[in-house]
């Protein structure tokens, strides 16, 4: 095995140990402080209270990075797994678009679902692709000038032996710099930083490999008029028939 | 026991001993009987003596495993009827699915709860009994 992948396995193995043995500490810290913000050991001033709060959403992050971290290195090792099975896309994707109504009201934006009437059954893991469309939703939503109305587009259908999910959103778009970055690890745009300091960078490479996984594609284009469309395509679920 | 659960005991299997500590004062303000140990083999021992109502149990654990532990309550006549309700890092869905298999009564994944959370789910299993 030449030098250079044994170096990378090497960091890939000590960072998903690494990321494991947080874990611990990490819920200790946020069990404690939960019991301390119950207030159940003694009254607090809403100054130490407010302190401990943020102490908790703290850790709060840092697990989630943590989790991140473990995702990242199952994926990189290929111990990446998906509860494979057949569900329909356009449910999941009219699920997320109910949780992000709210939301997206308070970023002046609206949310288009445009599905097939009849059910579109796809194969790949339930759970991780609606966390894929969430992904896309929030992108969409959030990547936008501050203030500026806007308008989030999804649209399901299928496509030969595949579904077809397109998000087409009017927002900042990717710049010709970033295009070719967007899908790689930890990378965060200077726009995307200016917009939200505290992502990860990790949810679009994330997303491309569960659609990947599952024996689709996953890509986006900058619209002429402005913002960007993602689109990925997933496996239909075999035996049942759809009209293209 | 009921509703009276002022004399329900938990047995709480985890090796962190931080984490058992501040479960422990908060179960035992909640009104319940609080049982620790740190091991499988410490915690089968206690499950045997004490009889408690209700296992919250870890499942990486120094020696025997939680799937073990779990395996090894469930498939025993004297002790199958347990509920033990895995409290753990391991998120996987295949993880769940096994605990599930195996005959845990719920399974929740310590950090994505807050612990109130989990002893109201306590509560609410053991006044359903």
């Amino acid at each position: 095995m030449p030098l250079k992948s044994l170096k990378k396995m090497g960091l890939i193995e000590s960072t998903s140990i690494i990321a494991h043995q947080l874990k611990n500490p990490l819920s200790v810290i946020k069990a404690y402080l939960e019991v301390l913000v119950s207030g159940v050991l003694g009254d607090l001033n809403p100054k130490q209270k407010q302190y401990l709060e943020n102490s908790i959403k703290n850790v709060v992050k840092i697990l989630a990075i943590v989790e991140n971290l473990l995702e990242v290195s199952k994926v990189e090792n290929k111990t990446y797994k998906l509860d494979r099975q057949p569900f329909d896309i356009g449910v999941t994707a009219q699920n997320a678009v109910s949780e992000f109504v709210i939301w997206a009201k308070a970023w002046r934006c609206s949310l288009v679902l445009h599905k097939p009437v009849e059910a579109l059954m796809v194969l790949s893991d339930p759970q991780k692709i609606a966390k894929v469309i969430e992904d896309l939703i929030a992108n969409g939503i959030m990547y936008r000038g501050a203030g500026r109305e806007g308008v989030v587009e999804i649209t399901i259908k299928a496509r030969g032996n595949k579904a077809l999910f397109v998000c087409r959103d009017d927002g900042t778009g990717v710049k010709k710099n970033d295009a070719k970055k967007i899908f790689t690890k930890f990378f965060r745009s200077e726009g995307a930083i200016q917009i939200d300091p505290v992502g990860t960078g990790i949810s679009l490479y994330l997303d491309k490999a569960i659609v990947e996984k599952s024996g689709g594609k996953f890509w986006f284009k900058n619209n002429r008029e402005g913002g960007a469309t993602f689109y990925f395509t997933l496996p239909l679920a075999k035996g049942i028939q759809h009209g293209s | 026991m009921g509703a009276d659960k002022t004399k329900a005991k938990i047995l709480m299997i985890e090796d962190d001993t931080f984490y058992l500590k501040i479960y422990e004062d908060q179960l035992i303000r909640h009104g319940f009987e609080f049982i620790a140990a740190t091991n499988g083999v410490e915690g089968m021992h206690k499950l045997m003596a004490e009889k408690p109502d209700l296992v919250l149990l870890d499942l990486m654990l120094p020696q025997q495993n939680g799937f073990e532990w779990l395996e090894e309550v469930k498939k025993n006549e004297k002790t199958k009827d347990v509920e033990v309700v895995v409290l753990t890092n391991l998120g996987q869905q295949s993880d769940i699915d096994t605990a599930m298999a195996l005959g845990a009564a719920d399974y929740i994944v310590k950090t994505n709860v807050r612990m109130s959370d989990v002893i109201d789910k306590v509560n609410r299993r053991l006044s359903e009994k």
